[in-house]
């Protein structure tokens, strides 16, 4: 009984510092009994999500590979859900998406043999994130629905905001915009109900890129405009600085340079300050298409070549491609 | 949320407050067996660790008091008071101190259920609140009609509703009213557009798959009927269905159960379905394309929402509602009408219903920067006829025009022939027919 309730001490301690968000010390801790945690599968998941959260999936996905044989003999259900749904998460982190999706329907499977309903709706979120990755976007649509479903069943005003977001962008994929659009306002809505201001604005800022793409660069603007000053207000830079970006997309479009140059300077300023890479390398590309409309070529290839180079780093190919061809068409 | 440890001894009484705060329940210890429990508020643990033998009894009884989750806790157990604890109603029986950590974990799960369940009811009460009748706004008598039609309905759990209607009325919102002001809110509202897929992921979204049933199907899914269980399930464009699935449709609403693609066990369904389209179903009925026995299956009670057009009154207070919504939304101060701009929203058609208003106003908030709206301030989305009159040369028949719309709506779906003609309003084997010259309708534009 002693070594029990010693090993229970552990998990109590380090369940401490994870409710804290002290994922590094729970690591630490946890790593201390690393021997005993193996047979302990409460604490054994909780060791692959503090290699999680920590930002170290490799780590998650050796050591669960190592320890869910022996969770999966215990009748710690609770556990071997929890060590599953981690296990498709370290897949996921490294980019191994057929494996990953193994592992959600598993954990899948397993949530919905027990009843979790928590872990039902994350997992199908899971796997249609996975198919929307991967191009089969009826899939993701189909499980996203699925999804929602759960999420009412248990009342999660937050995953619906994100699930009906995530729609959204999968709709905007197939071109269906007053779909994605409708989406992304019933998202904002429940991101409201749930007291969730940031998911609110990143809603906004969907409706902002929709706005871009059927042209109505008014609305675009505003409605972009409107999500910089709410990430701002929320302290949220490089968030700020997308939305920036796309005012200052709709204003090069329109032919209002001056509010356009200052709009984007401000976004590719602050998102390299912040190293978004990916957010500078849109900034950056925008406001080569900005200096283009001006008729000034030189500072068009600048950024344009800069913004390759984030690319590259990103290993975006698609937008790496097309830059290319746009520098070579300068 | 509290743990109610009812003790028939005094072993492991330590323990209980710790475990308690753990799954962050209070604890209460009783002697006496708990009666009355909220199973909603409560889980319960019969601690028995040396009164083993009492367990069958106890258990029973607490059972027989409700549906609360309860386990018990012993010292020992042999396989066979083990078995004779799980058959008098327990969830679960720990041994401690082997058990201990598992115990834990089935508290944890316990509180996690409990809390779930009072996010549950939150969330319908919130959304009954959203939909509740009186916040539907308008005075036409149009409308009224409606919602006295729909009241009636709500309370029937199980009465499929059909809403017919144009494009933008607020089908979707009435079908959600229904769910969210009837017995079953507390279950989910599932809605699908059955326009949007082809018929063999339709088929697979409504009703599930087993794995192998396709090539695809690596593992086994539920469809949109069982994970609406106990809830509704809302089908729009109820008028684009495949006449296939239009068959299993039928027999999933006349048997109350469905089998998934693959299945060969039928499950059971206690779902409420609410169909919407604008096709007018007679007519498909008569043209052959929706099955009558479908028809009248789901014509139980109709609901006809009225176009906007047909209900002026109500313009101007669903402008007015419009504006100030969207005015707090966006935290600008809320612009008011003039009496020019409520005369140009009274004298517009509307073909996009209560979605274009609500679309040009928040637009007028948005880029309006007077504090009372003109007429000029409202920017209106320019008709499908204006933006056919920038392509090509005028069409000159009747058959020339719908036609051309058929060409126009199926470039701007990427040539998705179901989406086309879910927004053309008609029915996919109509459009193809257009398409190839034979539809000898076409021409009566009907």
């Amino acid at each position: 009984m002693s070594a029990a309730l010693a090993m229970h001490e552990v998990r109590a301690r380090a369940q401490h510092f994870a409710n804290a968000g002290a994922w590094a010390d729970a690591t630490a801790l946890l790593l201390q009994h690393e021997a005993r945690i193996r047979e302990h599968p409460p604490c054994a998941a909780l060791l692959a999500e503090s290699y999680m959260r920590t930002g170290r999936a490799r780590e998650a996905r050796e050591w669960l590979a190592g320890v869910l044989p022996a969770i999966e003999l215990s009748d710690d259900r609770a556990s071997l859900r929890r060590a599953t749904v981690l296990f498709g998460a370290a897949h996921f982190a490294l980019g191994e998406l057929e494996r990953a999706r193994r592992r959600f329907e598993e954990a899948m499977e397993l949530a919905r043999a027990d009843g979790d309903d928590p872990l039902v709706a994350r997992s199908m979120y899971n796997l249609g994130t996975i198919a929307n990755i991967t191009g089969d976007r009826t899939g993701a649509l189909a499980l996203y629905r699925l999804a929602l479903s759960v999420l009412q069943r248990l009342g999660d005003r937050q995953g619906l905001a994100e699930c009906y977001h995530n729609m959204a962008i999968t709709y905007r994929d197939l071109g269906k915009w007053s779909e994605a659009d409708e989406l992304e306002q019933r998202s904002a809505e429940f991101a409201r109900d749930a007291g969730q201001p940031r998911i609110v604005s990143i809603a906004r800022l969907g409706r902002a890129k929709l706005a871009l793409q059927r042209d109505d660069l008014d609305f675009a603007e505003a409605t972009a405009r409107f999500a910089a000053a709410d990430f701002a207000a929320l302290g949220d830079p490089v968030l700020e600085a997308a939305a920036k970006r796309l005012a200052g997309v709709a204003c090069t479009r329109r032919g209002d340079y001056a509010r356009a140059r200052e709009l984007l300077d401000f976004a590719v300023t602050r998102s390299l300050h912040h190293e978004a890479t990916l957010t500078a390398a849109e900034s950056l590309r925008s406001r080569a298409e900005l200096a283009l409309a001006e008729g000034n070529r030189v500072a068009a290839r600048q950024d344009a070549e800069e913004a390759l180079r984030l690319f590259d780093k990103l290993s975006a190919v698609e937008d790496l491609r097309a830059l290319q061809r746009w520098i070579s068409a300068l | 949320m509290t743990l109610v440890v009812h003790a028939l001894s005094e072993s492991f009484g330590d323990l209980w407050p710790g475990l308690a705060a753990e799954a962050g329940l209070r604890c209460e210890v009783t002697r006496t067996l708990p009666r009355d429990l909220d199973p909603t508020r409560s889980v319960v643990l019969l601690a028995a660790g040396g009164e083993e033998a009492a367990v069958p009894k106890v258990a029973r009884e607490l059972r027989a008091s409700g549906e609360v989750m309860f386990a018990v806790v012993v010292a020992e157990a042999g396989h066979r008071s083990a078995a004779a604890a799980l058959r008098s109603g327990a969830d679960q029986l720990f041994v401690v101190p082997e058990d201990l950590e598992l115990l834990r974990s089935w508290l944890k799960d316990a509180a996690e259920r409990l809390h779930s369940g009072e996010n549950r009811r939150a969330f319908a009460a919130s959304e009954s609140r959203k939909y509740r009748f009186d916040g539907i706004l308008g005075a036409s008598g149009s409308l009224a009609t409606v919602l006295e039609r729909v009241s009636r309905v709500i309370p029937h759990s199980n009465v499929t509703v059909l809403i017919t209607g144009e494009t933008g009325t607020g089908k979707e919102l009435i079908a959600r009213a229904i769910h969210y002001n009837g017995p079953r809110r507390e279950a989910p509202f599932v809605d699908i557009n059955c326009a949007a897929l082809p018929e063999h992921l339709l088929e697979s979204d409504l009703f599930g798959h087993e794995k192998g049933a396709f090539t695809d199907a690596s593992t086994a899914k539920p469809g949109l009927f069982e994970m609406a269980q106990g809830g509704s399930i809302f089908l729009d464009e109820i008028g684009h269905l495949a006449l296939p699935l239009q068959g299993k449709l039928l027999r999933a609403l006349q048997e109350r159960s469905i089998r998934r693609v693959g299945g060969v066990r039928n499950i059971a369904i206690d779902v409420r379905v609410i169909a919407a389209t604008h096709v007018n179903l007679e007519a498909a009925v008569r043209a052959g394309e929706f099955r009558e026995d479908l028809y009248y299956r789901l014509n139980v009670m109709q609901v006809a929402l009225p176009p906007l057009r047909n209900r002026q009154e109500d313009i101007v207070p669903l402008a007015k509602h419009y504006l100030a919504k969207f005015a707090a939304e966006y935290g600008v101060s809320c612009p008011e009408l003039s009496p020019q701009a409520a005369r140009a929203l009274r004298d517009r058609a509307w073909p996009g219903n209560i979605r274009e208003l609500r679309n040009v106003l928040e637009r007028t908030v948005l880029l309006a920067d007077t504090p009372v709206l003109d007429a000029q301030s409202l920017e209106f989305e320019a008709s499908s006829g204006d933006a056919a009159s920038g392509q090509g040369a005028p069409p000159v028949t009747l058959t020339d025009i719908i036609a051309q719309a058929v060409r126009q709506a199926l470039d701007a779906c990427g040539g998705n022939k179901s989406e086309a003609a879910r927004r053309l309003g008609i029915s996919r084997p109509r459009l193809v027919r257009i398409l190839e010259g034979g539809d000898a309708e076409a021409g009566e534009g009907r």
